[in-house]
């Protein structure tokens, strides 16, 4: 970018930032209290003294005609934006005439803030930072909330032969995994069918079950049991096993704070801490990214945007309503206390996130601007973006 | 005395060195590219919803303009609502192109038509993937780079997907380009022109609250899609790197032309077009020779894809002594 430019008969040169010193002369500053937040330039002419005007936020001279004609000079100081539009104007009457803009050396050498680098997809990192968590679990698959899934329950002799035999069935959660720092009610588990049966019954004496799962994210397992395995021989002895398994997605990548994002919202629904509720699809991360950034560099450089909730590490319900004591309304204002379902719907599988627009857990500084946050999501390929209270939410294909 | 916009702590980008070896300007053409099926089912909201419907909740109105949303009442019974989509809108777009020194300056002035009903509130160009682009705008934000997703060009067929310069206006300064009003945007690359499509509209098109059901939030998304609801325009932006072999950006020039006929946006019969697409032909065949053109564009559009010719390949009129 240029910071330094030519043309007659007015003369830019850029040194210092977010104040624009119109030297037609002298120059010397008066004084202000309160700032204002924002100015808006009266119309007047000035041909005499140096005046200066001040905003925390921006200047600007909308519908006015504001002229600076020598020997007048006016430094315009302001926090975000001075904007100078048709109807400003710097008139020099005598000699040569010298238009000089002189902004902040740190500005001069702002840069926009590079979109990062897309996440890089991370099979089971989501789920090694859940188990990290528990103790003793030893998932040997995933499954997705709310499938079906084939299993095979078979018997192993001492010699690890496969022998037909009679077998029951259960399954158990893993309490507390996944986030849920809460388990009352119980969770609901997935279920399993048929339940019990003869192996000897199928090819192979391999026993078909299907594995449905619910819509909660957990570790879970399953005990299988073998009911007759003597099968008449005196000093057989029935030895039960059991199967772990994660219910989730295996995919989601850790939304981390850094130079764009600050992390919000943890410590708040019993669902763990701010690592626990930043958990998203590599799509929809890169989307946040492209869409933080760009927001950021548009409209509110230097900052952050505060990042909510998104998904659980796997994913799954995040039942945020599961006590009263989150005082939860549903859409017609009504209370809601629904433990292990929704509202939070579409946070079950690390597409969307809720970004802040209030104070309630953000520096007014990071906060958003829900329409233009919006639109920027919308560009980064966002499938679905609304306000949601006081959140912008923005939601991807999955 | 130009207007000077420092917003976001960036300045001056307004600005620049004379770039005037080689420039032309030329309207562009003012059709929609979008003009595609209606991505959900039309409903007059009169009578009964169309057959078939099933538990369809949200219908366009036969103007495409505004959606009728079948609304659930606590009682279980449904409202038909109204929700206008902000899309009536008549927007034109003029590109001015420029080079000096390798470098490619891009001046793209949009202006939102007398008829339009809407205000303008974004505007895109798909691009090349230069890491040194310049955005600048002389009223709205600085522009931003959607540099990690990739975009399509949309109306351009067998283009490889881009990625996407954006300008917005801070909705809360009320800076939108209401009807009658233009504004322009700047792009300085390196990247040679070619075509490329360009989008705008207003924003947003509806207020959407998580009050609204999941069900009719999930029906709008295909209305509310940046492809349908968005006008898209085929314009000439940067599209070529620095070192893109001539003959392949003649045969993409060849492409692009004969869309533009196909979709009756060129005249087939046009001595320009013809006289150009004999020499885009032996140029992606590999031929070195320096071509000139000798018919007279006839058209802005003609004009304006003679500029950029010129730019990226010094295919360059002549007129016959």
């Amino acid at each position: 970018m240029k910071n330094a430019v030519s043309f007659s008969p007015i003369r830019l040169k850029c040194m210092r930032p977010t104040s624009i010193f119109l030297l037609l002369a002298g120059s010397c500053f008066c004084c202000f209290g309160q700032l204002p937040a924002n100015l808006d330039l009266p119309s007047e002419t000035l041909n005499s003294g140096n005046v200066v005007y001040q905003a925390s936020n921006s200047i600007t001279n909308s519908g006015s005609n504001f002229v600076v004609q020598d020997p007048a000079s006016v430094t315009l100081t302001a926090g975000s934006s001075i904007t100078l539009a048709p109807g400003f104007d710097a008139v020099a009457t005598t000699g040569t005439a010298t238009f000089q803009a002189v902004i902040n050396p740190d500005v001069v050498n702002w840069q926009p803030i590079p979109v990062p680098s897309p996440p890089t997809a991370c099979t089971n990192c989501g789920e090694d930072f859940a188990l990290a968590a528990s103790s003793g679990i030893s998932p040997q698959a995933t499954f997705a909330p709310s499938s079906s899934n084939t299993l095979y329950a078979y018997c192993l002799d001492e010699n690890a032969d496969v022998v037909p035999c009679d077998l029951s069935l259960s399954i158990a959660s893993y309490l507390k995994t996944n986030g849920h720092f809460h388990d009352s009610p119980l969770p609901p588990t997935s279920s399993i069918s048929p339940s019990s049966g003869y192996t000897g019954d199928y090819p192979d004496w391999n026993m078909p079950v299907t594995l449905t799962t619910t819509q909660i994210g957990q570790f879970e397992t399953v005990s299988v049991t073998p009911t007759d395995c003597d099968n008449g021989e005196e000093g057989e002895t029935c030895i039960e096993t059991n199967y772990d398994y994660a219910v989730g997605y295996s995919s989601l990548v850790y939304i981390a704070n850094s130079n764009i994002f600050y992390q919000t919202g943890g410590n708040t629904t019993d669902h763990g801490d701010n690592t626990f509720n930043h958990w998203m699809t590599v799509n929809a991360a890169t989307g946040l990214q492209q869409a933080t950034t760009a927001y950021l560099n548009q409209y509110n450089p230097g900052q952050k945007v505060c990042i909510n909730d998104i998904a659980l590490p796997i994913g799954g319900k995040f039942d945020i309503c599961w006590s009263s004591a989150f005082n939860c309304k549903d859409k017609n204002g009504n209370p809601v206390v629904n433990p292990w379902g929704s509202p939070h719907a579409s946070h079950d599988q690390g597409t969307a996130v809720d970004v802040a627009a209030t104070t309630n857990q953000c520096n007014q500084s990071n906060t958003v601007n829900i329409p233009n946050f919006r639109q920027a999501c919308s560009f980064a390929g966002a499938s679905k973006t609304f306000a949601e209270g006081s959140h912008a939410h923005c939601q991807w294909p999955n | 005395m130009s207007p000077i916009l420092m917003s976001g702590l960036i300045a001056f980008a307004l600005f620049f060195e004379p770039l005037s070896q080689i420039s032309a300007q030329a309207a562009n053409v003012q059709q929609s590219v979008s003009d595609n099926q209606p991505p959900i089912p039309i409903w007059s909201g009169q009578g009964s919803v169309p057959a078939g419907s099933g538990d369809r909740k949200v219908f366009l109105s036969p103007d495409q303009h505004n959606v009728i949303i079948l609304w659930p009442n606590p009682d279980g019974t449904e409202s038909k609502k109204w929700f206008d989509l902000h899309n009536t809108i008549y927007p034109n777009l003029r590109v001015h192109m420029e080079s000096s020194s390798g470098i490619f300056r891009y001046l793209y002035d949009l202006g939102n038509g007398e008829q339009s009903k809407d205000s303008l509130r974004d505007f895109s160009v798909v691009i090349y993937p230069d890491q040194h682009v310049q955005l600048a705008s002389a009223e709205w934000t600085v522009g931003a780079i959607f540099s990690n997703i990739p975009h399509e060009r949309v109306g351009i067929p067998r283009s490889p997907s881009g990625v996407l310069a954006v300008w917005t206006c801070k909705l809360e300064d009320n800076r939108f380009l209401q009807p009658g009003a233009r504004t322009n945007f700047t792009i300085t690359t390196e990247a040679r022109p070619g075509f490329t499509s360009a989008a705008t509209e207003h924003f947003p098109h509806l207020d959407l609250t998580d009050e609204w059901p999941d069900e009719i939030l999930d029906q709008l998304e295909p209305v509310l899609d940046l492809k349908w609801i968005q006008y898209h325009f085929i314009t000439l932006g940067p599209r070529y790197g620095p070192d893109d072999p001539d003959a392949g950006i003649a045969a993409d020039y060849i492409v692009g032309i004969e869309e533009l006929v196909r979709t009756h946006r060129l005249a087939q019969d046009s001595l320009f077009v013809k006289e150009a697409i004999a020499d885009l032909d032996a140029i992606a065949s590999g031929s070195s020779a320096h071509f000139t053109i000798t018919q007279k564009p006839a058209s802005e559009l003609e004009a304006e894809i003679l500029s950029a010719l010129e730019l990226s390949l010094h295919l360059a009129y002549r007129a016959p002594k």
